[in-house]
């Protein structure tokens, strides 16, 4: 954040100045005027403008503080990115439409090989032929609760394991609700913390059993 | 699936592989908004199905000077100018529906023209306004507009000024780096130059508009709005030459 100085203070003060000089000149004058036939007084005029712009003014910023999100709704890509990879083994499913484009399309079920703030690496075992979409919706089911988001494909790739045929996929994650997004974190720091050798085992059963 | 960005839209790789992307020259002379160019070709032989929401997400740069604005200003309305030349021109124009072409002249008209006649109506307005302030403050009798027409400019004024502040405050609301003080000045400094920066970005369609009307259709080469505050610095250097 920008040290506030006098200087700053000063600009601050003539910029807010600046606006309501422009705020007198288009709206309250103006109003004023066209209240005149109404009003005789200049203050009672002055006042009926100002009780104009207060209303008008109030329903705008009524408005605006309502459809506003708030900065921890703001989606995940402005975050930086964090290219810790943990190995861990979650539930997930994949479903293959995004922003209304094809709609019905498959969901398919598939497992993380490690996750990261920012994206995960999953496999899948395709029961059918799917052309992945550049995005992807997603749904990953940690111990205790489900957590859904929008992702980007960033690769596929068929990968053979267990001599059967796997589709891995690397997904960057694009929007995660305020909420799931704290449940995500909050797994992360947790299975990070976690002894590695846990986390891995869970991935090598994850590569073996699925 | 591929795709990348224009100034304009999101355009999937294939749809430029069918279309082409070489758009070619009007009366001689290149188009500066090839991508309206390339919308408008492919709307016109693929249909309105071609269109449809991408959902990736963008980042967009604005301009960092004046200058740099108003070039990317002045090719905007040129090269729209340009490709609705372009458009009238072909037999996939003619073959539409008078409505559709009625829609298609008059819709880009329409915005072209409230754009460059902002440039009249903001000089006009300031000094009008100004005119009306002195004689308020200085308690001289009022010689007002009738009162219908003085309570549509008010309406006009609540709604262009309001415009600005909705667009300030979603555009500041997200600036998570600066403090609360920051946002403020920053608000308070767009009201306080919009009038002047209306004038003066309208002036340009303005003057675009007036030299298309007046039969010089010639360009400059396309220069693209330089993306960083050094490559603008460089921009300015190499156009002084």
């Amino acid at each position: 954040m920008k040290k506030v100085t006098l200087l700053y203070i000063a600009w601050s003060l003539a910029c807010t100045l600046g606006a309501l000089a422009v705020v007198a000149l288009y709206l309250i004058i103006p109003s004023m005027v066209a209240l005149s036939p109404l009003l005789r007084d200049n203050w009672s005029q002055l006042l009926g403008a100002l009780g104009l712009l207060g209303l008008v003014e109030i329903a705008v910023l009524t408005v605006l503080t309502k459809t506003t999100p708030p900065y921890r709704d703001q989606t995940v890509q402005i975050e930086r990115r964090r290219a810790v990879r943990i190995p861990t083994s979650l539930d997930v499913e994949i479903g293959t439409a995004h922003a209304g484009v094809g709609a019905g399309k498959p969901q398919m079920r598939g497992r993380t090989l490690n996750v990261s703030r920012s994206g995960m690496a999953v496999l899948i075992k395709p029961d059918r032929s799917v052309v992945y979409p550049d995005h992807v919706t997603l749904r990953a089911h940690l111990p205790d609760q489900s957590v859904s988001a929008k992702a980007q494909l960033l690769e596929s790739e068929v990968v053979l394991v267990d001599d059967r045929l796997h589709h891995r996929l690397r997904l960057h994650l694009l929007v995660m609700d305020y909420d799931d997004r704290q449940r995500y974190l909050r797994h992360l720091a947790k299975i990070g913390a976690a002894d590695v050798a846990t986390t891995q085992e869970a991935n090598r059963s994850a590569l073996h059993n699925d | 699936m591929s795709s990348f960005e224009t100034g304009l839209m999101v355009i999937v790789t294939t749809a430029v592989y069918s279309s082409g992307w070489d758009v070619g020259t009007l009366d001689g002379q290149p188009f500066v908004a090839e991508d309206h160019v390339f919308g408008v070709r492919t709307y016109l032989t693929k249909g309105p199905e071609i269109f449809g929401w991408h959902g990736c997400v963008m980042l967009e740069q604005p301009p960092f000077s004046f200058k740099a604005a108003r070039r990317q200003c002045h090719r905007w309305v040129m090269g729209v100018l340009q490709g609705m030349a372009m458009m009238q021109r072909t037999p996939e124009f003619r073959s539409l529906s008078k409505a559709s072409r009625f829609r298609f002249v008059w819709g880009v008209r329409f915005r072209i023209l409230t754009f460059a006649l902002g440039f009249p109506t903001g000089v006009f307005g300031l000094l009008y306004l100004l005119f009306l302030a002195g004689q308020k403050l200085s308690g001289q009798a009022s010689i007002s507009l009738p009162f219908p027409l003085i309570a549509w400019l008010v309406l006009v004024a609540f709604m262009w000024l309001n415009a600005t502040i909705i667009g300030a405050w979603y555009t500041l609301s997200s600036a998570r780096q600066m403090s609360a003080v920051q946002r403020w000045t920053g608000g308070a400094l767009v009201l306080a130059v919009a009038p002047v920066s209306g004038i003066l970005e309208s002036s340009v369609a303005f003057w675009t508009v007036t030299k298309w009307v007046s039969g010089n259709r010639e360009v400059s080469s396309w220069i693209p709005t330089p993306k960083s505050k050094q490559a603008d610095r460089v921009a300015h250097r190499e156009s002084a030459k």
